[in-house]
């Protein structure tokens, strides 16, 4: 049986509305139409928002049908969601003031993915929203699950609020769904204090590498921007020798320019000062930062892929960059884990070591020779042609791409959401497609510019391993 | 140009294509002279106000891009199929571009069914079905009401195994 949001839902949304109607008018709005024609303007444009949410709540409901939650909305175009309990993530009640003014509260859902995944119950009585959280979480955990007084189902409990005594503002709990050991508040969701707490707690974690400032110092010099540094301070004051009348406002934008381009390189050596790696037994731990310290778990678990990155300029050296890409899981409070950078600059043997844990298998994977691409793919491209590759070991799927920073990007079969083939007009005339395999970390991950017949081979192979995986 | 039927994407054998509802081209054809005569309108109404040339230039270019873009629209169209096999959906569509996704259902977040305006005087419906990476959705649209709620369901049921699905 489908059941309606609370009646008052329409005016609390009315209510956000009429401030919109009121900003978009503005003082300068008010002055010129006259106090009385501006709030027949706020009232006409307030009561039409009014209108709208009550049509809207009018044809908003939502039911949970056989382990899944539906939820229809919309005027114009007409949606219906289904959910299912399985895929939740978090159910948070929220409650804006508005809403702890009248009683009422926001239930909201949280799936896997980016922003878009999400579905809110907006608004239910704070009694009901709690009821239909604890509900769906036991649907979740199975039809004949007891509550069993673990640390999850305290965290909840705690977390019931407690009436009209709860703190002012946005009051909300957050409840990450049970069996995923890896994500326990202390990850993500937790505020910072309870972060910085969890890291005294803990036995001190075992410290894999700390990139030492020589090298972070040299790696960054080694960058085009900081290169051509030097080119683009020199351009000004050629100019200004050459042309002493002129103007100041020309010899300050050109310094600017050139100043910005050193920032990069400066900027990102303030950023991974004193990057340290360190194992912890969820994952790895990473903190880094000069300004502001960074301290960031990356759960073995939720990794979805990992990239070695070998810039030209660092060949001399033969440094490598690492990078890794993790499911964000948008928490209440906490951003999404999105883990970005393994190492910004690194020896290969130290390297690997690290990689290995942070991808069973990414440090041979990474360095196994790679199918290059078909002679005919130099029309299609005709330099970076030359740089792509792919490979395939029984575990992961390796692709190479790029010229002045070639990255070789691993993924485990595992991980694959979905693959896809793709052929613009100029590879169809070539005899050419490109196989693109999609992951939750939403980097891109293409074998570009293979033969067609063996694109269709890479991506029935693709989906047969990545099938097999999950099972 | 080649028909669609014989695309050499082709990764999978056996796939018995279905291809949208031929009611679909006719509500994707009116939502665009919608747009287009709206502009077109607004144009006219504008430079018969004012007289202000650009104004008329404007709608004129907008019917000669919606006349223009029509014909195209309906081979864009005709050149979508899906293909329901035991545990993933196949979508393939683009006709300059040509992409074709395998997703499976394991991998399913959850699904959306939505009907628009035209869609519902046609009588057809929506159904995307999301997975946790950004650019892996499988959209199907001009589906009859029923099928769409058939396909809804299905999706749903199979995706529930699996914990996840990450």
């Amino acid at each position: 049986m489908s059941q309606r949001l609370h009646p008052l839902t329409p005016l609390l949304k009315g209510v956000r509305a009429f401030w919109v109607v009121i900003a978009a008018l503005s003082w300068q709005g008010f002055a010129r139409f006259g106090l009385q024609q501006g709030a027949l303007i706020v009232a006409i444009g307030g009561a039409g928002a009014l209108a709208y949410s009550f049509v809207a709540w009018r044809v908003s409901n939502f039911e949970v049908v056989d382990r899944e939650l539906r939820i229809q909305e919309g005027l114009l175009v007409r949606r219906n969601r289904s959910v299912p309990l399985e895929r939740m993530q978090s159910i948070e009640v929220i409650r804006p003031l508005l809403a702890q003014l009248t009683g009422l509260a926001e239930l909201r859902i949280e799936v896997v993915g980016g922003d878009k995944s999400e579905a809110r119950l907006a608004y239910l009585p704070v009694v009901d929203a709690e009821r239909l959280r604890v509900e769906l979480l036991a649907l979740k955990r199975g039809p004949a699950a007891v509550p069993t007084p673990d640390a999850g189902e305290d965290h909840w409990d705690a977390g019931l609020p407690s009436g009209p005594g709860q703190e002012a503002g946005t009051g909300s709990d957050s409840d990450v769904g049970a069996g995923h050991p890896g994500t326990t508040p202390a990850t993500g969701a937790a505020p910072s204090d309870g972060r910085t707490r969890a890291v005294e707690d803990e036995p001190a974690p075992e410290v894999l590498h700390q990139v030492a400032l020589r090298d972070l110092a040299v790696s960054q010099a080694l960058t085009w921007s900081a290169l051509l540094s030097p080119f683009a301070l020199a351009v000004p004051i050629v100019l200004f020798s050459f042309n002493p009348e002129l103007s100041f406002v020309g010899i300050a934008g050109t310094v600017t320019a050139a100043l910005g381009t050193l920032g990069t390189p400066i900027r990102r050596f303030l950023r991974f000062y004193n990057f340290t790696v360190a194992a912890v037994p969820e994952g790895l731990r990473i903190s880094h930062g000069a300004t502001e310290t960074r301290h960031q778990t990356v759960p073995a678990e939720r990794v979805q892929s990992v990239a070695v990155v070998r810039p030209l300029l660092w060949r001399s050296q033969g440094w490598v960059a690492c990078e890794l890409h993790v499911a964000g899981v948008r928490t209440g409070e906490g951003e999404a884990i999105t883990g970005d950078t393994l190492l910004p600059v690194a020896d290969p043997g130290t390297a690997w070591p690290i990689l290995e844990r942070a991808l069973p298998g990414a440090a041979v994977a990474a360095t196994m020779p790679l199918a290059p691409a078909p002679e005919r793919a130099r029309w299609r491209a005709p330099v970076r042609a030359r740089t792509l590759g792919f490979g395939l070991t029984p575990e992961l799927f390796v692709t190479r791409s790029g010229l002045f920073s070639p990255r070789v990007t691993v993924v485990p079969y595992t991980r694959i959401q979905a693959v896809s083939l793709e052929q613009g007009p100029w590879q169809r005339r070539l005899g050419l497609a490109s196989v693109r395999v999609h992951t939750a970390g939403g980097s891109r991950v293409t074998a570009d510019y293979r033969t067609v017949a063996e694109a269709n081979w890479l991506a029935a192979e693709l989906h047969a391993r990545a099938a097999a995986s999950r099972n | 140009m080649t028909d669609p039927s014989t695309s050499p994407l082709d990764p999978l054998p056996d796939v018995t294509w279905q291809k949208l509802s031929p009611r679909y081209v006719l509500v994707r054809l009116i939502s665009l002279a919608t747009g287009t005569l709206a502009f077109a309108v607004a144009g006219l109404v504008g430079w018969l106000v004012t007289d202000w040339w650009p104004a008329l230039a404007g709608a004129v270019a907008v019917v000669v891009y919606g006349l223009v873009r029509a014909p195209f629209l309906v081979r864009q169209i005709r050149s979508w199929g899906y293909a329901e096999r035991d545990a993933d959906l196949l979508v393939r569509h683009g006709l300059l571009i040509r992409r074709l996704s395998i997703v499976p259902y394991a991998r399913m977040q959850f699904v959306d069914v939505a009907v628009g305006p035209v869609e519902r005087l046609f009588g057809l419906a929506t159904v995307q079905m999301h997975t946790a990476a950004v650019g892996a959705d499988a959209t199907v649209p001009g589906l009859a009401p029923a099928e769409a709620v058939r396909l809804r369901d299905r999706l749903a049921a199979l995706g529930r195994h699996g914990t996840e699905g990450l």
